[in-house]
Order: C-alpha cells, then structure tokens, then sequence
C-alpha cells in the first residue's frame, strides 16, 4: 500500500529540501544587508556563492556559511558576495518597473501635494548614483513629463556617491554600449549624441543633474541635502552595518518633505531598521512613503 | 441601463441551463480533500486523476515544477510515482487546479483564459504560504479558496461574455480593479454572479463566503479570516503582476487593508510582520507560476 507517512507528507518546500546552508546564507544577507533572494533565484546565489568557495579555497556552502559568520575576515567576505549578489554594476532604465511606478503612480502623487503648497522645482535624489546612469534616466524621465505630470515644474536632481572616481565619471555623460543596453531607440536617438561607439547624454539632459562626492555617513554634509520629494538609495544600504543603516535613514526622513518617497534597490527591504516609514505597494515595486495619514499635521521631531 | 443589465445576468445565471456543470472530478476531489489526512485513500485518488488522461498530463506538468516542492532529481512520469514524489495533500492540489482549467471558455473575451488560470494557481499558492505564515490551521484549504476565488468571472464569461469584455476593456484602459469596472458597466461584479455558481454546484459556506466576500472580507463575518487571507493575497497577486492581464495604477498600504486589519486582529505573526520580504517571495513565487503556466498553455 502506498499510504506510508514519508507519502502523506503535507507540507515541505523546495527551498528546504534542497539546501540548508543556502538557506542559511540567504537568511544572513537578509538579515545582516537587508537584501532578498527568492527561492527561484537561489540557483543563481549558489552559483554567486560558489564564485566566492573557489577563490577562497571553500569545499561546501556549509563551510562557506562558516566564513560569512565566525571567521574573523566575515564582514569583509559578506562584502566581496554582495558585490557578486549585485553584480556591482549600473546601466540606464535599469529597475524598469520601479521607473513605472515614480512615471505612473509617485510623480502624480507628489505633483499633487505640491500643487497645494508651493512652486518649488521638484526635488531628487539619487544616493549612491555610481556613474552616472540612474540619475540620467530619471532626468530623460522628466524630460518626457515636463508638460505632462510636471505641468511645467521644474526639476533638480541631486546624485551623489561616495567614490570619487564613479563622480568623475558621471560628470563627463559619456557611455559605452554595455551601459546603455537597455537604452529604447526613442531615448538613444532623443538624448544622445552618438560618436561610433560612444554615447553622450545632451545638454539639456546633463542641466538638471548636479553630481557631488558624499558620504552617507558625514552627518554634518548630510544635513544639506533638505527638501526632497522623492530619494533613491539602490543596493547601498546593503554594504552598512545596522547602526548606520538606521543614521541614513534618520537623515533620509529628515531630508523629506512631508509627502516624500523613499525607494530602495530591487528586493531591499527596511524591516528591522526603521519603522517611520509607511511600505507602500505598487505594480512590481515597493516604496516607503514618509507621511502618514496625518503626517503633514504633526511632523515628527527629529 | 446596467440595474437593467444586472437583473438580466443574474436572472441568466438563476435560470439558465447554460451554466458550467461542475467536472466530476473537481467536485471529488472538493469532497476527498475535506477528509483527514489518515482516511485518505491514495489510491482512489490516483486512479480517479489517472483515469482522465489529459487531466494526468497537466498534473504531471505542475507536479514536475518547483512550485510543488518536487525535489526528486528526475521527472515523474506517473500520477503514482507523483504522489511519491510531492505527498497526497500536494497532488490534490495539483489536480484540483489543473481541473478547473477545463471550466474556462477556448476563446478569450479580453481576459486570456492562461491569464485567469494563472491568477487562479498564484493565488491559490501565495494563500497557502500566507496562511502557514501567520498560522492559520488549515492552509490546504486556503489553497482550493485561492483558487477558486475568483470562479464568479467564469460564470459570468458563460452567460454574458460580450459584457464581461466590456468590463475587461474598461479596467485594463482605466487600470482598476475588475470587479470596480464590472460594477460601473454591469451594476453587479464577479462575486454576485459566483455566489449564484457556488451555490449550484453546493460548495461549502466557507468557500461561497471567499468567493462573496474577496473584495469586501468585512461582509462576510462567518468566515471573514480565510476571506481575509484570500483577499490580501489577491491583492498581493495583482500588485506582483499575475493579475488580469494588466497593471492597475495604484499604490496599496497593505495596513490600511480591512483584510489585513482583520487578520492582524487575530494573529500574533501579523505584529509586526515582514510584508517587504513576503512579497519578494511572492514574486519569486509568481514568476515560477507564469512558467508554469506557458508550460501547460504552451502544450495545449
């Protein structure tokens, strides 16, 4: 008869039964960097992890969970596999369906309560904008809404990074085809100037952008960056240890206006570290919003 | 114009001859599943699926996936060695989901009938791993609720799919909610026009109060949790983009949810709860679903 208990087994999900200290691993990143993987990305973090075994000399995950915990190298070795985890790199249009939502749903939503107090541009900021390519796409993005969502507001973008060189970069708007990959034909031939295998973001896309070496963590800089109605902090936070994660977000609450968005790298979460913010869903996108229902009535103190 | 429209679907519905009869072995398996596990009989089981060949087929699709925690390294070929491979209480499932594909129209009225099935099997799975994260006692049965939340849209395709089109076509133009749009057009939404087909084929007050109540967990207080559990995670279907077909342009505070609230109420994993990272399981969840689906669809 096949009816035996091991048959009858009710519950069991493939996660658990495939591999424990991958598990284990992926639980850690979320813990320690705030960071999710799926279980149908797991496949790809074992090939991240085992990226990692190699050039450590590491036979099993299991030892390899061993390095990312109680070796004393730990924190730098979580490091090196969130660098494999994020794949460490940048390009234009890059989180399609969060750049839906700040086009779709977000923009509409801060233009409105704009509208009720002030004339003031729209304010953004790109924190940890690398080389460029976020703060740029959001710029051709509101290149494409100043007469529709702006209504003619204008809009100032701040990027900043903490890597010099990343800066440098930034402030020259010139790409190679890797970056611009993912790059429409509307936006290549709108926004660009091309020379062979070069590309050179235009002017008028570079005017509302101002670049600027920071910090996260200098909390005296930090306090300059006031007003905002809408920062994009992707895959940095994930690099801070807790204590520091919760001053970035203090400063990051501080820096919004009343009605302000906050949204973070795909699969980034804040569970744990603030609980100000208010988790909104939207269509393939999640975003923490500053106000309450009541926010705008009684700002909370610093 | 739509009081005149409401009254004519619902009269349809109430009188018509045309309704979907239940398949057999869906209402079996309805039936089997209610039993405690320890009088199940395996084998009734498996000969009742077997029996329908193209049934076995998809269930062999399905159970093959990752979606059914299937860890055996090489592919099942029968429902038998399935029923090894992902448990009893699994393969139920697997089959239960796979028999209401046989209840969607062949051509589609705006909704694609791979569409719905896939928002039927996504929702039914995400109300499964929803009720086992808070606690709910009993997730199979939040499964088959999943799934058969939304059955009032394949009534109402039956009796009435030129004016179900117009409520898709609104909805997807506008970006709302389907049962907003079948309100605006019909002056009724799917879960009236379920509750009439929940009460045809004698599903249980629990899942006629899911299939009523969905939209609306607060109406339907004799089974508000499961509605609740079955209300958020369709919502959570819909955001995660295994909705209808298109995305409805809205942002969602889950804690401003009725559904939410009510739950919340009851269950102590609800404060606090790490909705940011259900939802990217959800979404990883949701992905392997579509490829599920294409799988089935593809082979049809």
């Amino acid at each position: 008869m096949m009816a035996t208990p091991s048959v009858l087994r009710a519950t069991g999900s493939s996660a658990n039964e495939r591999s424990e200290p991958l598990i284990q691993i992926r639980d850690l990143i979320y813990k320690t960097a705030g960071i999710f993987q799926a279980d149908n990305k797991l496949q790809l973090l074992e090939r991240h992890c085992n990226k990692r075994m190699k050039a450590l000399g590491v036979p099993t995950l299991r030892d390899y969970y061993g390095c990312l915990t109680v070796n004393p190298m730990h924190q730098a070795e979580m490091v090196s596999l969130l660098n494999e985890v994020t794949i460490g790199e940048t390009f234009f249009f890059r989180n399609r369906p969060q750049l839906d939502a700040i086009r779709k749903i977000v923009l509409p939503i801060i233009i409105d309560a704009k509208s009720k107090t002030s004339q003031a541009p729209l304010r953004i900021w790109s924190a940890g904008c690398s080389t460029g390519e976020e703060p740029f796409t959001l710029s051709m993005m509101l290149l494409e809404e100043t007469q529709g969502t702006l209504k003619g507001r204008s809009a100032e973008i701040l990027a900043t990074d903490l890597n010099e060189r990343s800066i440098a970069h930034a402030k020259t708007g010139c790409y190679a085809d890797h970056s611009t990959r993912h790059l429409e034909p509307h936006f290549r031939n709108k926004y660009f100037n091309i020379s062979g295998d070069k590309l050179q973001v235009k002017p008028e896309v570079q005017a509302n952008v101002s670049f600027s070496r920071l910090n996260l963590l200098d909390d005296s800089r930090m306090l300059f960056a006031k007003g905002m109605d809408l920062i994009l902090c992707c895959n940095v936070l994930i690099y801070f240890d807790a204590a520091s994660k919760r001053r970035v977000i203090e400063h990051f609450y501080r820096n919004l206006l009343p009605h302000g968005y906050l949204l973070l790298g795909h699969s980034e979460s804040l569970f744990g570290i603030s609980e100000d913010f208010r988790l909104v869903h939207m269509p393939s996108a999640t975003a923490y919003v500053k106000s309450g229902k009541d926010a705008a009535d009684s700002p909370r103190q610093p | 114009m739509s009081v005149a429209t409401a009254s004519h679907i619902l009269e349809k519905l109430e009188f018509t001859r045309d309704l979907p009869t239940v398949p057999v072995v869906l209402m079996r398996l309805l039936r089997y599943m209610e039993k405690p596990l320890d009088q199940v009989d395996v084998a009734q089981i498996v000969n009742l699926i077997s029996q329908d060949k193209s049934l076995a087929g998809h269930c062999l699709q399905v159970a093959n996936s990752p979606l059914f925690g299937s860890s055996h390294e090489d592919e099942v070929v029968s429902i038998q060695a399935s029923v090894m491979a992902v448990g009893v209480t699994r393969i139920q499932q697997i089959a239960v989901s796979c028999s209401l594909l046989r209840l969607m129209p062949t051509i589609s009225f705006g909704l694609n009938p791979a569409v719905f099935w896939a928002h039927s099997l996504g929702c039914a799975l995400v109300s499964r791993e929803f009720a086992t994260r808070i606690g709910y006692p009993d997730p199979a049965k939040a499964y088959v609720a999943g799934l058969l939340h939304d059955i009032g849209i394949v009534a109402l395709l039956w009796v009435a799919p030129h004016d179900f089109r117009r409520c898709f076509e609104e909805a997807s133009r506008h970006r709302i909610p389907l049962h907003e749009a079948e309100q605006r057009v019909l002056g009724i939404t799917h879960c009236e026009s379920g509750k009439i087909i929940a009460q045809n084929w004698h599903l249980s007050q629990e899942l006629t109060d899911v299939i009523v109540g969905h939209h609306s967990p607060a109406i339907a207080p004799s089974s508000s949790v499961l509605t609740s559990i079955i209300s958020v995670s369709d919502l959570l279907c819909r955001i995660g983009g295994l909705g209808y077909g298109y995305s409805e342009d809205k942002q969602t505070d889950f804690t401003e949810e009725p559904a939410f609230a009510i739950l919340a109420a009851k269950y102590r994993a609800l404060r606090p709860f790490d909705l940011a990272r259900f939802t990217f399981e959800t979404e990883g969840l949701l992905e392997e679903v579509r490829a599920v689906v294409s799988q089935v669809y593809g082979a049809h």
